[in-house]
C-alpha cells in the first residue's frame, strides 16, 4: 500500500517535475529578443504564425468533412494521418506565436518532437498508397471508360430487348399451347360429362320404378340440357307407346314446339335415320331452317336432332337447340346422343313389354281371384242345400220308413248316396279354392310324422286292402302343415285306391336329393295311366276310370299344393305295372334355420 | 249354480227354417227342460236380447251367416254389452274356414261348431251340447 502510495507520489512529482520544465521559461530568452523586439518584426513572425496556424486548423476540418461524405474515396486512414500531420504543424506556428513572449521552448519543441513523429507516420502510411494513386484513373481515362460503360449499356440494353421479346414469344407459345391443353381439357371434361350422363341415365332407368316412368322422360331431359348446355330440349314420339305423353319437353313450360309446322326440315332429315346436328348461322345449308317460326322467335342457333328408331322404322325424335354457336365436338356428341337417343327407345320397350306383362298378370290375377272366390262361394252355399237333402232323407227313412215300399226305400238310399258323394265333391273343391286363400303360414314341417298321421288316418283302408307300405326317412320342408297332410294323404290314397284286384298293394315312398330341392316319389304296382293321360290327371274333374269312387279333384289339389309350396308334380306310369308320382319341394335354406 | 231342474232358455239364431226344424226336434227329445226361443236374423237377435220382457237367455246358438246383420257382427255386439256379454256364446255354422273359426274365438265366443253333415252326427252333437252345457257347466245366477 505504502509502496504504492509512494509510487503514485513519486510518479506525482516526476509530473510536476517534468511540466515544470515543460512550461519553465525563465531561464530562457523569449523568441522577440531575436528580433530585437522591433515592433514590425514581431507583428510579421506574429500574423504570419497566426494565419499559417488559423489555415492548417480549417484544412483537416475540411479534410475530415471531405472523407466522411466521400466514402468511397479510397486511402481514407492516409487523409486522416495527413489531417494530423496538418494540425501538428498548426501547434508548431502556435508555438512560434506563444514562444515570441514566453519562451516554453521545452513544449515548442515536445510539439514539434511530436510532429516529426506524425509526419513520418504519415510518409510510412502514405509510401504503399502511392503506385495505388498512380493506378487510380485519369478523368480522360474515364471518360473513354465511360463511353465504353454506355456502349456496353447499350448492347445489354439490345440484348435484354431481344431477350424480352424472345421471352415474349415462349410466353405466346406457352400460352398457346396452354390454351392447348386446357381445350384438349375441356374436349376430355365434356367427353367424361357426357359419358357419365349416359352411365347416369342408363343406370335411371334400372332403378326407377315403373309408375314413375312417365315422368322420367321430363328429368332426363333436365338433366341432359343442364349437363349440355342446351337451352330446349324435346322428346318427340310419332306415335305414343302405352300410356306415354307424346311430347316431353324442358323447360317444361317451353311453348311446344310443332314438329310439321316449325321444324318440317327436322322431320324430312330425320327419315334418313342419322342424327344430324344444325349450325343455323354457319351452314348455307341450312337457310331454309333459320326461317322456322320456331328458330327465329328463339333465336336458335344449332340444333341437334336425334332420330329415335325402333325395328328401322322413325318412333320419334330427340331434339336438343340453344342460342350459342355448338361448341362441343360434333361427332362426339351426336354420337353419345344417339346412345342416348337408343337407352330411351330400349327403356321405352321395355317400359311397355312391362306394362303389358303387369296388365296380363293383373288381369290373370284378378280372373284367378274370381274363380277361387266363386269356387269358395259356390262350395259353401251348395253345402246348406245338401246338408238339408242328407239330413231330412233320414229323417224320412227314420221316421216314415214303413210308408214307402222296397223301390221307394231305393230311391231313398240314391239320394243319400248321391248327396254323400256331392259332399265329398263339395269339399274337395272347398280344399282346392282354399289352397291360395290360406295365408302363409309356412313353418318347418317334418314329413316322416305327416306321413305317420296320413297312414293313421288312412289305417282302416290300409288293413282292409291289405296294403304294403315301405317308406324312406324323409326331410322336413317349409310348408303348411294342414296341406301336407291333405297332399300326401290324397297321393296315398290313390295308391290303394287304383290298385289290381289279383296283386297285393305294395307302395314305396322315397326322396332323392338334387341341387335346390328335394325329389319324393311315391311309386304303387297299381292299374297305372295311358301315357296321353299323364297331364289330364292334375286337371279339375278329369276322371278316367268310373269304376273307382272319385271327384276329379284330388290330383289338381295336390298339383295346386305342391305349386303353392314352389314345387312340381308329375307320373311317370306303365299301364299294369303301376305309376310313380314324382314332386319336387325347395330345400330349406340352411342359413335360415342355422339358430 | 248348475241348471238341472230348471228349464235352460236356449236363444237359437238361424235363418234356415229346416235347420230351426231340426234344432226344434232335437231338443225337444233332450232329457234337460229347455225353452227353445228362434229368432231369425241378426237385428232380431239383439232386439230380442234386449228386450226386458224376454228372458234373459242361458246360451246362444248363433248361426253366422244370417240376413241383415250376419253372426259376427251380433257376437261383436253381445261382448261389448255389459249386460250381455256374460252369456256364452256357442257358433253353430256351416263353414269350417279357419279365418271364421280364429275371427269368432278373438271375439271370444264360447265354442266354435260345424252344422253336422249327417243326421247321426247332429244327433251326436246335440247330445254332447245338452250333456255339457245343460249339465256339467256351472252359470252365474241372473236372479240373484
Amino acid at each position: 500500500m505504502n509502496i504504492l502510495i509512494y509510487v503514485l507520489l513519486s510518479g506525482l512529482l516526476i509530473m510536476l517535475i517534468f511540466l515544470n520544465k515543460l512550461f519553465n521559461h525563465s531561464q530562457y530568452i523569449p523568441h522577440g529578443h531575436c528580433y530585437l523586439w522591433q515592433p514590425s518584426l514581431v507583428r510579421l513572425h506574429l500574423l504570419a504564425d497566426f494565419f499559417i496556424a488559423i489555415a492548417y486548423f480549417s484544412i483537416p476540418i475540411m479534410l475530415v468533412y471531405f472523407v466522411n461524405k466521400r466514402k468511397d474515396v479510397p486511402f481514407s486512414k492516409v487523409f486522416i494521418l495527413f489531417s494530423l500531420f496538418i494540425i501538428c504543424c498548426g501547434f508548431i506556428h502556435v508555438m512560434g506565436v506563444v514562444t515570441l513572449w514566453y519562451p516554453v521552448y521545452w513544449l515548442s519543441g515536445l510539439v514539434k518532437a511530436l510532429t516529426a513523429l506524425v509526419s513520418i507516420l504519415t510518409a510510412f502510411e502514405l509510401f504503399p498508397v502511392i503506385p495505388l494513386a498512380l493506378a487510380l484513373p485519369s478523368p480522360e481515362k474515364l471518360q473513354v471508360m465511360n463511353t465504353e460503360l454506355k456502349k456496353e449499356i447499350k448492347d445489354k440494353k439490345e440484348a435484354q430487348k431481344k431477350l424480352f421479346l424472345l421471352n415474349q414469344e415462349l410466353e405466346d407459345r406457352v400460352k398457346k399451347r396452354t390454351q392447348e391443353i386446357e381445350n384438349i381439357n375441356n374436349y376430355l371434361q365434356d367427353k367424361l360429362k357426357i359419358e357419365q350422363l349416359i352411365v347416369n341415365i342408363s343406370n335411371s332407368f334400372l332403378a326407377i320404378q315403373y309408375e314413375y316412368f312417365t315422368d322420367h322422360f321430363s328429368e332426363i331431359l333436365k338433366k341432359i340440357s343442364l349437363t349440355l348446355n342446351y337451352d330446349h330440349s324435346y322428346l318427340i314420339f310419332f306415335e305414343s307407346c302405352c300410356d306415354l305423353n307424346e311430347q316431353y319437353s324442358f323447360p317444361s313450360e317451353n311453348e311446344t314446339i310443332n314438329l310439321d309446322q316449325d321444324l318440317p326440315i327436322i322431320v324430312d332429315d330425320m327419315q334418313g335415320l342419322i342424327p344430324i346436328i344444325y349450325n343455323i348461322n354457319h351452314g348455307h345449308n341450312h337457310q331454309k331452317l333459320s326461317q322456322q317460326p320456331y328458330v327465329i322467335k328463339h333465336n336458335i342457333n344449332s340444333i341437334l336432332a336425334i332420330p329415335l328408331v325402333v325395328k328401322g322404322t322413325l318412333n320419334g325424335v330427340l331434339i336438343f337447340s340453344c342460342r350459342h354457336e355448338n361448341s362441343m365436338e360434333n361427332s362426339v356428341e351426336l354420337d353419345n346422343l344417339t346412345l342416348i337417343g337408343d337407352i330411351l327407345v330400349s327403356a321405352i320397350a321395355s317400359y311397355g313389354m312391362n306394362k303389358k306383362l303387369q296388365n296380363q298378370n293383373q288381369e290373370l290375377k284378378r280372373s284367378n281371384e274370381e274363380l277361387e272366390q266363386f269356387a269358395y262361394v259356390a262350395s259353401h252355399d251348395l253345402q246348406e242345400p245338401l246338408r238339408t237333402i242328407s239330413n231330412f232323407t233320414d229323417i224320412l227313412k227314420e221316421e216314415y220308413g214303413d210308408i214307402f215300399d222296397d223301390t221307394g226305400k231305393e230311391y231313398l238310399d240314391f239320394i243319400v248316396s248321391s248327396s254323400f258323394k256331392m259332399k265329398l265333391l263339395i269339399k274337395d273343391l272347398l280344399a282346392l279354392s282354399r289352397v291360395d286363400r290360406k295365408q302363409d303360414i309356412f313353418v318347418v314341417t317334418n314329413l316322416n310324422d305327416v306321413l305317420r298321421e296320413v297312414k293313421i288316418m288312412l289305417d282302416n283302408a290300409i288293413e282292409r286292402k291289405n296294403a304294403i307300405i315301405e317308406c324312406e326317412n324323409l326331410p322336413a320342408v317349409q310348408g303348411d302343415k294342414v296341406q301336407l297332410t291333405q297332399l300326401w294323404l290324397n297321393l296315398i290314397s290313390n295308391a290303394l285306391k287304383f290298385n289290381q284286384l289279383d296283386k297285393q298293394i305294395k307302395i314305396k315312398i322315397g326322396v332323392t336329393s338334387q341341387d335346390n330341392y328335394w325329389l319324393f316319389y311315391i311309386k304303387d304296382n297299381g292299374i297305372g295311366i295311358k301315357s296321353e293321360y299323364k297331364e289330364k290327371i292334375f286337371v279339375i274333374f278329369q276322371r278316367l276310370n268310373s269304376r273307382y269312387e272319385g271327384t276329379g279333384i284330388g290330383l289338381a289339389l295336390c298339383r295346386k299344393i305342391v305349386n303353392r309350396h314352389g314345387g312340381q308334380i308329375w307320373v311317370d306310369s306303365e299301364v299294369g305295372k303301376g305309376s310313380t308320382f314324382y314332386l319336387t319341394m325347395p330345400k330349406i335354406h340352411n342359413l335360415n334355420f342355422t339358430i | 249354480m248348475k241348471l238341472l231342474n230348471t228349464p235352460v232358455d236356449i236363444l237359437l239364431v238361424e235363418d234356415s227354417h229346416t235347420d230351426i226344424i231340426l234344432m226344434r226336434k232335437m231338443l225337444s227329445m233332450a232329457d234337460t227342460p229347455n225353452n227353445l226361443h228362434v229368432v231369425e236374423d241378426g237385428v232380431e237377435a239383439i232386439a230380442f236380447l234386449r228386450n226386458q220382457d224376454n228372458p234373459k237367455p242361458h246360451l246362444i246358438l248363433l248361426d253366422l251367416n244370417l240376413p241383415r246383420k250376419n253372426g259376427r257382427e251380433v257376437l261383436i255386439e253381445i261382448k261389448k254389452d255389459d249386460n250381455l256379454k256374460i252369456i256364452p256364446v256357442i257358433i253353430l255354422s256351416t263353414s269350417d274356414s279357419e279365418t271364421d273359426i280364429l275371427n269368432c274365438y278373438q271375439h271370444q265366443a264360447s265354442c266354435y261348431l260345424t252344422k253336422p253333415m249327417s243326421l247321426k252326427d247332429f244327433h251326436q252333437q246335440i247330445k254332447l251340447l245338452e250333456q255339457f252345457w245343460f249339465n256339467l257347466v256351472q252359470y252365474p245366477d241372473l236372479t240373484a
